[in-house]
């Protein structure tokens, strides 16, 4: 029965796009002490990653550029952002354009489809080798980036905030 | 196949567990700045959530961490629930390991495409999931939301990693 078990991705997705839409613009671009991203990165990694995870790997067109890759991929940073790199605002409607995309995708998904190009990790044991386990990795990738948002996002405006009791 | 792609939650821990180990366990009662909570209430929060997530939800079981963690540890909950019989971050550790087992185990048996008994809907306007693959992708993200606020807490702290 395609796309009915994907059903946790759109809500993941929400759950993402809640997130961003709450954050301060202001602090997007910041640094916390002792960590190496922003959360500007975070939410186009996330972004790029789960494209990557749902679409690059069954060889299907992304709506990301390719550059992407090169400011989001795996490995990069805020020290490799450009003039080009996507500010806040092209991030968050990015999300709404790739969100859509996704939602249509898992309307019709087959979730036992071999995926072309198989992911696979022998230092982590990693084999995700059908359409499913690359929406559940994504899942879980998702969910990665989303707690480290809301805790940059909670450290970066706490002298803003009253602490909670 | 069906085995293999619910494996997920299994390669989240095997790369969660190294990285808890390279935590100095002195950092783990500590609250950043700003923050409510500390890395042994998030590693306590994660195992009750997966296993209530997967042993209850998903496989219909009883989960087999105490009953008494739901109270140190459920949503709501923080170090401010924490008393005298609350796991320290080596009994947690220990926990995680165990109770990565009994997934593993339950992971193995579940069928993804099965009807929950009950469509996981914590509130409201707030459905879940209604397949035993839904509360298995939730289970994921929930387990990266919490790995993924461990890891800052621990650079906050100013430790490594």
């Amino acid at each position: 029965m395609p796309g009915r078990d994907e059903h946790h991705f759109p809500m993941i997705r929400r759950m993402l796009q809640l997130e961003a839409e709450e954050v301060d613009p202001a602090v997007v671009d910041l640094v916390p002490a002792g960590c190496r991203n922003s959360i500007r990165w975070h939410l186009g990694h996330a972004l790029w990653s789960s494209e990557w995870l749902l679409l690059t790997l069954s060889n299907l067109p992304t709506t990301y550029p390719s550059k992407w890759q090169f400011w989001f991929g795996p490995g990069t940073s805020p020290a490799d952002f450009a003039a080009a790199t996507p500010d806040w605002p092209a991030l968050l409607a990015a999300l709404r354009v790739s969100t859509e995309r996704l939602d249509q995708y898992l309307l019709t998904f087959d979730p036992e489809a071999e995926l072309i190009h198989p992911m696979i990790s022998e230092e982590h044991r990693i084999d995700v080798h059908t359409a499913f386990a690359a929406a559940i990795f994504a899942a879980g990738h998702e969910g990665c980036h989303y707690g480290q948002i809301a805790a940059y996002h909670r450290i970066l405006t706490a002298s803003h905030e009253p602490r909670r009791p | 196949m069906v085995d293999r792609d619910l494996q997920g939650l299994l390669v989240a821990r095997r790369v969660l567990a190294p990285a808890l180990d390279a935590i100095d366990p002195a950092l783990a009662n500590r609250t950043p700045a700003g923050f409510r909570n500390n890395l042994r209430w998030q590693l306590g929060h994660l195992i009750t959530v997966a296993e209530t997530l997967l042993l209850g939800v998903a496989a219909g079981r009883r989960p087999a961490v105490p009953e008494a963690y739901r109270g140190w540890f459920a949503n709501d909950t923080s170090p401010a629930d924490f008393d005298a019989g609350t796991p320290d971050w080596p009994a947690l550790r220990h926990e995680l390991d165990a109770s990565t087992e009994r997934l593993a185990e339950v992971l193995r048996e579940l069928d993804p495409a099965a009807d929950l008994a009950q469509p996981l809907a914590p509130r409201p306007g707030l459905l879940l999931a209604t397949t035993v693959a839904g509360v298995v992708g939730y289970a994921l993200w929930h387990e990266g939301h919490h790995g993924g606020r461990m890891a800052c807490y621990h650079r906050l702290l100013g430790g490594n990693g």
